[in-house]
């Protein structure tokens, strides 16, 4: 895109933005236009198109509906703030000192490579009821990346930085609030992002196989009532919500460091 | 850089003593019937289990059908993604014309796809093997676009003052200046695969290691979801690792 040369920069930045969004536009049409070429060929099963899906969507009573969303959201809330409020502050521990990070490491590379989903049978013989089984599962699911990125921001400080607070006489709480906090902000957010989208990966597991309510399981059911154009509402609602926590975490993000803003 | 043995004995000794602690926590909050742990597996059921499924032709059977299933999920995402990458963090074009769908669908975990592929796919194996590709291609196109977008304008520049064409140019510029993005990508579209292929095998599977743990749970032999889990987590890892080491010949000079 060039912009020609007798306008102002300002007017050729006004059409690239028009031309970004016009791309936009066509980007999205073309894959609902896709999506209905799928589902117009005549396969031995009937893809529903989006157009069915919409219906589905409008079809259904906005109550239940909107009971289940929060009875997602909830699950996913209240793992994820759990795995921040330990994560968060086990990563800093590990950061400082060299026993804890020698008893705690090991411990975490072991559990670490078991994807959370293999700990749905475990956790479904273990809890008592099926909504503190979910709400472990979304714990577990963002426990790792927080820990993770916690202990890496912790690692990432630059040294000059300690150097430079501690030869202005700042003392070991100064420090803390002032100097390494900050500085572990940006990558510890990065951690709380990644966490987030694994514990509504979760909560969408464990609603599936185990549990009732909730977005996941009205995908499922969806499935086995064989209603399948509420199968992609589902999927829809999963993905916007998904989508929403991580745009929350992002804004927090860059609220609490300005100086690190993207 | 060599490490003296007292400092390597100084690390090794603690991390030793902390898995021994995790395991007798673990066996003594089973022993006591603490809470419910009552319920979980004890260690020496574990081991027993572990000693019995291990070497069992079963075992092979059900690592194989997983490792099978990633692999092939793995190489297809690979090879639509990494083009696409590499077109999109090129091409501005292609970009905005691609990149709006991609950001649309990337938020639906391949969970929730599991429904949706168990009814549109006539094989059981294809439904699996299409969730674990959902999973691995998202992470391979961004992480491509992403190293596609920051290869130095300069290099550009010096591939056509040299009279490079547009395809020379995306081999020697594009696609190398990409490499260490597209390995960082691949490792991590391998991890989401394996996560997609446990519960992908949970919910569909007919067989693999998924499939293996949720059966021990349906016919209560608790000890073997324990020794599953164990398994899934040690294959993850080996093939990330191997993965890290093939990507770290590819891009020789990167460091780290």
């Amino acid at each position: 895109m060039q912009a020609a040369p007798d306008r102002s920069a300002l007017s050729a930045e006004r059409r690239k933005s028009f031309h970004k969004s016009v791309r936009a536009a066509f980007s999205v049409v073309a894959l609902l236009a896709i999506w209905t070429g799928i589902a117009a060929f005549p396969w031995s099963i009937t893809i529903p198109s989006p157009l069915a899906s919409a219906r589905a969507l409008l079809q259904l009573e906005p109550r239940p509906l909107a009971a289940d969303i929060l009875l997602s959201c909830r699950r996913v809330g209240i793992g994820f703030l759990i795995a921040a409020a330990v994560g968060i502050p086990l990563g800093i521990l590990v950061g400082y000192s060299r026993w804890i990070r020698n008893l705690l490491f090991p411990l975490i590379e072991v559990l670490r490579p078991i994807p959370p989903i293999a700990w749905i049978p475990l956790a479904i013989l273990f809890f008592p009821t099926s909504e503190s089984m979910v709400v472990f599962l979304t714990f577990l699911g963002a426990f790792f990346p927080i820990v993770y990125n916690t202990i890496a921001g912790f690692s990432g400080i630059k040294p000059m930085y300690l150097r430079a607070g501690k030869s202005l006489g700042a003392s070991e709480w100064r420090m803390f609030w002032h100097v390494i906090l900050p500085s572990m902000l940006p990558v510890i957010f990065a951690g709380l992002h990644v966490a987030v989208g694994i514990s509504w990966l979760m909560v969408v597991a464990g609603e599936m196989m185990a549990a009732k309510g909730g977005i996941g399981a009205l995908t499922w059911e969806a499935y086995q009532t064989a209603r399948y154009p509420l199968i992609f509402v589902g999927m829809a609602l999963i993905g916007i919500f998904g989508f929403l926590s991580s745009f929350l975490i992002r804004i927090a993000g860059n609220a609490v460091s300005k100086w690190d803003a993207r | 850089m060599r490490r003296s043995t007292r400092e390597i004995l100084g690390n090794l000794i603690p991390q030793a003593l902390s898995l021994s602690i995790a395991v007798g926590i673990w066996q003594g909050l089973v022993y006591f019937e603490v809470y419910r742990f009552g319920y979980v597996p004890s260690v020496p059921q574990v081991v027993a289990a572990a000693v019995d499924y291990i070497p069992s032709s079963r075992f092979l059977h059900d690592a194989w059908s997983s490792t099978y299933r990633v692999l092939t999920a793995w190489l297809l995402a690979l090879a639509l993604g990494v083009p696409l990458g590499l077109m999109i963090g090129w091409k501005l074009t292609v970009r905005d014309v691609v990149f709006p769908s991609i950001e649309l669908l990337r938020p639906i975990p391949p969970i929730a796809w599991i429904p949706a592929a168990i009814v549109f796919f006539p094989h059981v194996e294809a439904s699996v093997i299409f969730i674990c590709f959902i999973g691995a291609f998202f992470p391979i196109v961004l992480n491509t676009a992403t190293g596609a977008r920051q290869i130095e304008e300069t290099y550009f520049r010096a591939a056509r003052c040299c009279g490079a064409s547009e395809r020379l140019i995306f081999r020697q510029v594009v696609l190398r200046g990409a490499m260490p993005y597209i390995v960082i990508g691949a490792a991590v579209g391998m991890g989401v695969c394996w996560m997609a292929v446990v519960a992908a095998e949970m919910i569909a599977g007919e067989r693999g290691l998924g499939y293996m743990i949720w059966e021990a749970y349906s016919l209560a032999q608790y000890p073997l979801i324990i020794v599953g889990m164990f398994v899934i987590g040690a294959l993850g890892a080996a093939m990330s690792r191997l993965i890290r080491g093939l990507g770290r010949s590819l891009v020789p000079w990167q460091r780290n």
